[in-house]
């Protein structure tokens, strides 16, 4: 390629030259034709007139003495010149002799000479004319003009070939050798060009030196992007590990809530085959995995008009009979280069949270012996329960056990638990199942009946629930332990109407049960 | 006879030295009709040029050995030398020859009473009354 366009620089140069000098040496040609034409021309005068100088006087002689003879011989002694043509003598006396060679005549001219007496120089006896021979002149610039043609182009060539043997031996060589070493050399490589010796200090060595800075400051660069190159990777595959790693599922969705990309997290998160990843994109994102879909695109539309982060938490399409799964949500919004928005987010799975603030929440609401609820809790409800604008009563049952202190210290406390976790379990199944049971604390208890429109109820509940206590409680295969409740009833709004004088009211009747001798109910009078 | 004349011609300057300060009379028969010549006509039918007076005569000039070289100084201002070598040329081509030429004056007046158109010259004082004076020659 290289070796070629050399070439073609060096036929470049050669025609340049050539056409140059073939221009020049045709125009020298012409011009030394015409030179020479003139100079032949001119020459051919003086010589003419030389030959006239030669023969004038035998020319007068003949002429005064009118000797045609004499004539005859100049006339003929003329024409064996070249440059003559043809020659004519005229006397005073009316002699007129010509002659002329058998050449085509024309274009020459003519020399007059007047021939004055030999004996007395002012007296014109005649004239001799001698016409040039223009073949002569013709011929001679023609020849001067082709030799001069021949020098030329003799000269030309030697010229050109030496230009080019110089031009190949000082430019074109080590061009092609700087060009070729160059051409060999990629970017960034540690070889350089090998300085020209003989082209130190010209452009060539200047080009040479100048290539080989540019190629240092080129290996720099690329060994700076490649140092960069790594980083840039290593980052890259850093990131790549923390999406892909990631053990939040992490996603982005387009303005329609259409899936762009995920991390293979996702699908581990949101419930589906991790071999889903490739199907899921494109489909959308609330109701692929979202057991209430429109929560989700609530959330897009809050993120769309809120600028800020949402977070919230899903509950996941789940298989029949599986536990409920959650994720928490964090989405945002980002903005495209074309005004278009998009969604970007995270979901990591808090199943395990919820479930743990489900174990937490009911460990501080229920007992954690009979799964009843606990006093506070069952304050609260009861408090809630009157101030929530309802018109019907309620009646409160105060419950306290008779005998389960003996129980406790003839069989043990595992014994206690066991008798407290059977009679919870009495409570339950006696009661509706809208009505609050609660252990206030050691073997007393509240039961809280709602809607209780007659005295009926509450009475008939009672009965069932000291009938069910009574039965006998097998602590283990021998033996069994018999227990009593005494019950304090108070209702509302016949007995108060807050929960601290409801219960006063019931404590009060509960204490009448034990002083009449244990295990009945009363109704606070 | 004519390579003889030649010689003479080419000699005769050698002894005509002493006489150059004379006047020469140029003579014709008496019967001549020109009464007196200019000087170039007579340097015409000297040289050749000429072969008639201007009348119409044919004119017959003849040379003096003693006298030549004077003679033709006086008539053409150039040296005898040249003259014989225009003669030289002019009878080299055969078309024509000079005068013949007599030894002395009274030869040369023989000649001249002799022929109707002759023509020669003599010392100024040699003239006699045979001949007719054409032209005096200072």
């Amino acid at each position: 390629m290289a070796q070629k366009s050399f070439r073609s620089l060096h036929r470049k140069i050669a025609i340049s030259v050539l056409s140059v000098a073939i221009s020049f040496a045709i125009i020298a040609a012409l011009v030394s034709f015409m030179t020479e034409l003139s100079r032949s021309r001119n020459k051919t005068e003086v010589m003419i007139n030389q030959l006239l100088d030669t023969i004038e006087y035998t020319a007068a002689i003949a002429s005064y003495s009118n000797n045609q003879q004499i004539a005859l011989d100049v006339i003929n002694g003329l024409l064996r010149n070249d440059i003559v043509h043809k020659v004519r003598i005229q006397t005073e006396q009316g002699l007129l002799l010509e002659n002329e060679r058998h050449t085509p005549g024309g274009l020459g001219f003519a020399i007059t000479r007047k021939l004055s007496s030999p004996f007395d120089k002012q007296e014109i006896v005649g004239a001799i004319t001698v016409d040039s021979e223009a073949y002569y002149s013709l011929e001679e610039a023609e020849h001067s003009a082709v030799m001069n043609a021949i020098n030329s182009f003799l000269l030309i060539a030697l010229t050109t070939g030496l230009i080019l043997f110089v031009v190949r031996a000082r430019l074109a060589r080590p061009l092609t050798v700087v060009s070729d070493s160059l051409h060999a050399i990629s970017a960034g490589e540690q070889n350089r060009l090998v300085p020209l010796l003989k082209n130190k200090d010209d452009e060539l060595g200047r080009l040479v030196r100048d290539i080989n800075k540019l190629l240092d400051v080129l290996e720099t660069k690329f060994a700076n992007e490649q140092t960069l190159r790594e980083k840039i990777e290593h980052i890259e595959k850093k990131l790549r590990t923390i999406f892909e790693s990631s053990s939040a599922g992490l996603f982005q969705l387009d303005h329609h809530g259409k899936l762009l990309t995920c991390n293979p997290t996702l699908t581990k998160v949101l419930n589906k085959h991790p071999l889903a990843s490739d199907h899921i994109i494109g489909q959308d994102f609330a109701e692929l995995f979202f057991e209430h879909p429109h929560h989700v695109q609530q959330m897009l539309h809050d993120a769309l008009q809120s600028e800020q982060l949402e977070t919230k938490d899903f509950l996941l399409q789940i298989a029949p009979g599986q536990e409920p799964l959650w994720i928490h949500c964090l989405l945002s919004k980002i903005a495209d280069p074309d005004n278009q928005y998009h969604f970007e987010g995270v979901v990591f799975d808090i199943t395990k949270r919820i479930v743990d603030e489900q174990a937490m929440r009911y460990q501080a609401e229920y007992d954690t012996l009979t799964g009843l609820l606990r006093r506070p809790v069952a304050e609260a409800k009861l408090k809630a329960l009157l101030t929530s604008g309802f018109t019907f009563p309620v009646a409160i049952l105060l419950l306290d056990m008779d005998g389960f202190k003996a129980i406790n210290d003839t069989h043990g406390h595992d014994a206690g638990d066991l008798v407290l976790i059977e009679i919870a379990k009495r409570f339950k199944n006696n009661v509706r199942s809208n009505d609050i049971v609660a252990r206030l604390g050691g073997d007393e208890f509240l039961i809280v009946l709602n809607k209780c429109e007659t005295k009926h109820v509450e009475h008939t509940i009672a009965e069932k629930i000291i009938q069910a206590i009574q039965v006998p409680i097998a602590l283990n295969a021998h033996t069994t332990v018999s227990i009593g409740v005494s019950i304090g009833i108070a209702s509302y709004p016949l007995h108060g109407n807050d929960t601290a004088s409801l219960l006063k009211a019931a404590d009060e009747a509960m204490y009448e049960v034990k002083r009449r001798g244990k295990n009945g109910f009363m109704v606070k009078n | 006879m004519a390579m003889k004349k030649i010689i003479l011609a080419f000699l005769l300057p050698l002894f005509s030295i002493s006489l150059q300060a004379e006047e020469l009379a140029i003579i014709g028969n008496r019967k001549n009709h020109a009464k007196t010549l200019l000087p170039n006509q007579v340097q015409d039918i000297y040289m050749g040029r000429k072969h008639a007076f201007p009348d119409g005569k044919i004119a017959l000039p003849i040379d003096q050995a003693s006298l030549r070289s004077d003679f033709y100084e006086k008539l053409t201002t150039k040296p005898i030398a040249q003259i014989n070598a225009y003669w030289a040329r002019i009878m080299f081509s055969g078309q024509s020859s000079p005068p013949m030429i007599l030894p002395d004056d009274s030869s040369v007046i023989k000649a001249i009473t002799e022929n109707e158109g002759a023509i020669g010259y003599i010392n100024k004082a040699n003239i006699n009354k045979h001949v007719h004076v054409l032209l005096i020659l200072k």
